[in-house]
């Protein structure tokens, strides 16, 4: 239950973002001439800067942690959850529904049930992939995909022009504005534009929860011992079917989670434009593997991913590189720091799972007479 | 158990030895020396062994003793640690499998390497592909299949897929496989292990019909009947030692159990007389189907009581792991019923049956027994995720699962690197065991199934866990001992029953058997089992 | 009824072979690589690699077929990257497949930019000619169904390609170098899918953002509904077109749900109600030798 101080888990993740990095620097230099050096000191000024730099790296951390959590906890379970976009939009079409909706809601209970019905959104939608595995033998990666694209037409549907959620009358894809209690309050504003809303708390909460879900719980144990070796949690007396399902139900709870809070935070309204666009799932599966699957890992990484955004704008702001270039750069980054996290440290997840230490195909195989 | 009429076709055979079995004193293959080292274990120490050509060599010994390491190194699989590999006079280091099949060897492996999916001829050919310009040319690659197969009476059908045919058709599919890439020298590794007794009979006429074409051939196998039946030469390997080889003329079936099991002094275990008391464990007509969906338990009927260690022996692969995994509710019963201390657990789900009074060691404690990467609290409490003495409100009481692990490695001297907080997958294998064990015991079953509890365990913890088990015993838990290796059978069971492809053959009273007569029931020679109940 | 025909048989045709061809080439890339036992989820990436690198070649050499040759060699070098990272060194075939997707997404429309500005690429560039309205690669995708089918199925290669995607270890008993025809697969996808992307930018004569547009992900689905056989694949992409191309000239009812098509049935397929949908068996699987 005590994970003992691993030095590599702090080197391996740490290496990564810095070759992912200087690999940005040498791209910057040598695709657009512009001062690599120049660039990532407004990155860094812009991600940790000033109040409001650091307010902007905690928004942007907060949903992505939250998609990263949704990735972990399938991990754990030993699924692979790339349908964290689906989940979210499942979740965040939820909220918005009840952002809109239910205009009679008094005070905060309407954020909090805009939340809940997210997170059960996406927990379902997440439960479904986790259900057509363990009863139909499909494999939830190409599953999960399929989910991202049909809740995207989904969404597209409801808000499309004439669609149940479009605002009546209006030539615009996008619903009616969220009622204002539905908004996420706001607790902190380092300056005008930057308002820091309760999204960063729940964030932070839900890394907790995860944290104590995994480590201390009887469920969370139960999750670790399915995901590790399904042979010895079928040993104990567990239900592998049933783990599944829930794990993946908790992992497309968070992910909705992190769908509504992006919208309810940052939004006024639905828009049907921003769906194909969500990417916070995939942004979840570098958060996780960066966080090396650990819940205060992926608060960490969802901090490092999150600067990293909010780095880009500063970049922008600086023109340190041509327009538009910096997300476009730092998109490059997540994804090598993904290619260098996930190839080490699955390798070694996986070569101990697949080969076993001593009970897999390879070295039971050879010694047995 | 084996059928009258081909036992006495066995006999029929040895009448009638070909004429000139030995040709060539120049061994075609020759092992000097070798030996292959895993870490620290030796699954072969200093080796010598040959072949000579025209011969079949059979090579036997007991599960564990080293002769599938030997094979592999052979085919290029493995590369040797020590020593050298010589053909036709000449040290050759053999890179791997193509190379090996350049060099004339074919090997059929025990889990035949055959793609379900593709045709028998495809199989066949695959990597030395008949063309007709840039296509595959399967005509005349299923023509030389025809042939081959008609030449050798190797019947099987070309064009079939591998996954429609009969276990015995995709055997001489690998057979086909090295005649078609010309083998001179072919291992078959426990070729009879999955076949029926007729298609034996079948594929013993093929491979006398090998050698007298002048194949060499080696085949591993632990049927002394059968080795007796058709092999030139024996070589009998134990613990990955050569004992020595012999002429097949003068052997007999006790002769050769005796080589394989050896002389070895018995590990003593002190214990008085069992008492035995109510039945515990009690299986009516059991049968369980293995993963390829053949019987592998097959009408089991026997009982367990409450103060006894009951010893399940046989060679590995007859049915045990099947039949342990459906006690424990691991596997899926096909029929009959199975009684834990009057209460009918038959169909009950894992958790259930490990209420209802179930300790079991399994036979994999790297799969199934402890979880690699858990560390020991949680291996305590592998079965007791719902327990309120360790967890209340789903939420896990840590500081009692920590005692309970320390007070496990406490009794059972379990040696950790860090304490209950060492990850288990950092124990020696012994120190893993004894963990099992303890917390098997330590929740007071009523009836204790230990799988191989002493499978890659040091001597030190061997003797450990004989005694816990006796232990166990006489305080008054009925214990079901499954075990393949004889000495351990002989030393701890107050009785012992042989299963033989999934049949309980013979049972004996323990102390009262020896080990050849135990040995023979274990093979399957009718004539060993006096003793059945 | 002239119109009727105009707009719903010829135009549907040509909406069809608009969509249907960059799934067929991406899904046959998809084919070697997953038959190799190697999943490509990346196919998404190494598309609008294509899509880019296409419309880059062309401009900088003025010939479409420069153009392609750009976007297959685009396409290779990202599938050399999960070779790399699958074969060798035998990660996670998602993880390097998702890091692909991120990688590529990026930096594609990080040159974009950085080449050619805000304002895109030249209005005017040299693309493949399209007689009577069709381009000349739609004949090619259906060739390259032909041609798959032969190399997959007809030949020595193609045998133990199949082999080492069902049974690695039975391959390596013969002699088959399993990794080296596991690199060769998944860059020939790679090439593949380059292709299928430059289908899409020719089409519109530019490079957009975002212009793959999960087809990649569809191109995916379409092998597996066609079972990794070549004619069925190409089938399942032409009905996916067909239902894009259905789903944008609609008169009624939901364009959007109907562009789901290709996903739920898709998803039907995976769950096995319409007769199982059963991958290469090592498939994702890294092969680790003795």
């Amino acid at each position: 239950m005590t994970r003992r101080f691993d030095i590599e888990a702090i080197m391996v993740p740490f290496l990564a973002v810095i070759s992912a990095m200087l690999v940005g620097m040498v791209l910057t230099y040598v695709v657009t001439g512009y001062d690599p050096f120049g660039a990532y000191a407004s990155l860094i000024n812009g991600a940790i800067g000033s109040p409001s730099a650091i307010g902007a790296t905690m928004l942007r951390a907060a949903p992505i942690t939250l998609t990263g959590l949704s990735v972990m906890i399938a991990f754990r379970a030993g699924l692979f959850n790339i349908g964290g976009n689906g989940q979210a939009i499942m979740g965040l079409l939820l909220a918005g529904v009840v952002g809109v909706k239910l205009g009679a809601l008094p005070g905060a209970s309407h954020w909090i049930v805009a939340l809940c019905g997210a997170a059960i959104a996406g927990g379902l939608w997440g439960a479904l992939a986790g259900f057509l595995k363990v009863a139909r033998g499909a494999h939830e990666v190409v599953v999960t995909i399929m989910l991202n694209y049909i809740a995207i037409r989904f969404g597209e549907y409801l808000l499309g022009l004439g669609g149940p959620l479009q605002e009546k009358g209006s030539s615009i894809p996008a619903s009616t504005t969220f009622d204002t209690n539905a908004q996420l309050p706001v607790f902190w504003r380092p300056d005008p534009f930057t308002e820091v809303h309760v999204g960063v708390v729940i964030a932070l909460a839900a890394a907790t929860f995860a944290w104590f879900l995994i480590g201390r719980t009887a469920l969370g144990f139960q999750i670790r011992a399915v995901g590790l070796q399904p042979d010895a949690a079928e040993y104990g007396g567990m239900s592998v079917t049933r783990i599944t399902v829930i794990a993946m139900f908790i992992a497309g709870a968070f992910a909705g989670l992190g769908g509504a809070v992006a919208t309810l935070g940052e939004l006024e309204r639905l828009q049907k434009s921003e769906l194909a666009v969500i990417q916070i799932g995939f942004a979840g599966i570098a958060v996780a593997l960066l966080g090396r699957t650990t819940a205060f890992g992926c608060l960490f990484a969802g901090l490092l991913m999150g600067a990293l955004d909010s780095g880009a704008v500063g970049i922008q702001n600086d023109n340190a590189l041509p327009p538009g270039v910096a997300t476009k750069l730092i998109g490059v980054i997540q994804g090598l720091i993904v290619l260098f996290v996930g190839t080490d440290l699955v390798f070694r997840r996986l070569s101990h799972r697949i080969v076993g230490v001593f009970g897999g195909h390879g070295a039971a195989g050879m010694v047995k007479s | 158990m084996q059928a009258p009429a081909d036992d006495a076709g066995v006999r029929a055979d040895r009448q009638n030895p070909p004429v000139d079995p030995v040709s060539s004193s120049q061994p075609i293959l020759e092992l000097k020396g070798i030996s292959k080292a895993f870490g620290d274990f030796y699954a072969n120490k200093n080796v010598d062994f040959d072949l000579r050509a025209g011969e079949i060599h059979c090579l036997v010994g007991e599960n564990g003793a080293g002769k599938s390491t030997m094979m592999n190194m052979l085919y290029g699989l493995l590369e040797p640690t020590e020593g050298t590999i010589s053909m036709d006079g000449k040290p050759v280091a053999i890179h791997g499998p193509r190379h090996a099949i350049d060099l004339g060897i074919g090997m059929v492996h025990q889990h035949f390497m055959l793609i379900p999916v593709f045709t028998v001829a495809e199989n066949i050919v695959l990597a030395d592909e008949p063309t007709q310009g840039m296509a595959l040319d399967m005509k005349s690659g299923e023509e030389r299949v025809r042939e081959l197969s008609d030449r050798y009476g190797l019947r099987v059908d070309p064009t079939s897929l591998v996954r429609d045919i009969t276990v015995g058709q995709q055997q001489r599919a690998e057979i086909l496989k090295a005649l078609f890439r010309k083998a001179r020298i072919l291992i078959l590794d426990e070729p009879t292990a999955v076949l029926t007794p007729q298609e034996i009979d079948e594929l013993l006429k093929v491979v006398r019909q090998l050698r007298d074409e002048g194949m060499s051939i080696i085949m591993i196998t632990h049927k002394l009947k059968e080795v007796l039946s058709i092999a030139d030469r024996i070589s009998v390997l134990r613990r990955g030692e050569m004992v020595g080889t012999v002429d097949c003329e003068g052997q007999t079936e006790q002769s050769l159990a005796r080589m394989m099991v050896g002389r070895d002094v018995l590990l003593r275990v002190d214990k008085g007389e069992s008492i035995p008391e109510r039945p515990v464990l009690q299986l009516r007509n059991l049968w369980v189907k293995d993963e390829r969906k053949l019987d592998a338990v097959r009408g089991a009927t026997f009982e367990v009581h409450a103060g006894e260690i009951v010893a399940l022996a046989g060679i590995d692969g007859n049915g045990q792991e099947e039949l342990v995994d459906a006690i424990a509710g691991l596997r899926k019963i096909e029929q009959g019923e199975i009684v834990l201390d009057g209460e009918n657990i038959t169909g009950l789900t894992p958790h259930e049956i490990s209420e209802a009074g179930l300790g079991h060691i399994p036979q994999d404690r790297l799969r199934r027994g402890m979880v690699v990467d858990f560390d020991l609290r949680e291996n305590a409490m592998l079965h007791d995720w719902d327990k309120p003495d360790l967890v209340r409100f789903g939420i896990i009481d840590r500081g009692a699962c920590a005692d309970r692990a320390d007070m496990l490695i406490e009794m059972y001297d379990v040696r950790t690197g860090g304490g209950s907080g060492s990850r288990a997958g950092s124990l020696s294998g012994g120190n893993q065991q004894k963990m099992v064990i303890a917390r098997e015991i330590q929740r007071d079953p009523k009836l204790l199934i230990a799988a191989q509890p002493t499978r890659g365990v040091d001597i030190g913890a061997i003797e450990f866990i004989h005694r816990r088990l006796v232990e166990e015993r006489d305080a008054g838990t009925a214990v079901l001992l499954v075990s393949l290796e004889m000495q351990e059978v002989l030393s701890l069971a107050d009785r012992i029953i042989v299963i033989f492809e999934g049949q309980i053959v013979a049972e004996f009273e323990g102390g009262r058997v020896d080990e050849e007569r135990l040995g023979l029931a274990m093979v399957g020679s009718a004539d060993a089992a006096g003793g059945v109940a | 009824m002239e119109q009727f025909i105009d707009v719903w048989i010829i135009g549907l045709g040509v909406a069809t072979l608009t969509y249907a061809p960059p799934l067929i080439f991406a899904a046959l890339g998809g084919l070697f690589s997953e038959r190799s036992g190697i999943v490509n989820i990346a196919l998404e990436g190494m598309m609008t690699a294509g899509a880019f690198f296409a419309i880059y070649a062309s401009v900088q050499s003025g010939s479409w077929v420069i153009g392609l040759v750009g976007a297959m060699l685009a396409g290779m070098a990202l599938a050399s990257v999960h070779a790399v990272a699958t074969v060798t060194f035998q990660a996670d075939q998602i993880v390097s497949g998702t890091a692909i997707i991120l990688i590529a997404a990026g930096l594609v429309n990080f040159l974009n930019l950085t080449l050619f500005g805000q304002q895109g690429s030249p209005a005017e560039l040299s693309t493949p000619p399209k007689p009577g309205g069709v381009s000349l690669l739609v004949p090619l995708a259906f060739a390259l169904v032909a041609l798959t089918a032969f190399v997959v199925f007809k030949t020595p290669f193609g045998l133990r390609l199949r082999s080492v995607g069902e049974h690695p270890r039975a391959a390596d008993t013969v002699g088959i170098n399993v990794f080296k025809m596991r690199y060769v697969a998944v860059i020939i996808s790679g090439a593949l899918a380059g292709l299928g992307g430059a289908f899409i930018s020719f089409n519109v004569s530019s490079y957009t953002e975002n212009m793959v547009a999960g087809n990649g992900f569809i191109a995916l689905a379409a092998l597996i509904v066609g079972k990794w056989k070549p004619v069925p694949v190409m089938l399942a992409c032409l009905l996916f077109g067909f239902s894009q191309g259905l789903a944008s000239r609609l008169p009624f009812g939901s364009p959007e749900l109907l562009n789901s098509i290709p996903y739920v049935i898709t998803l039907v397929a995976l769950a096995g109600f319409v007769g199982k949908s059963v991958a290469p068996a090592a498939v994702g699987k890294p092969y680790v030798k003795h």
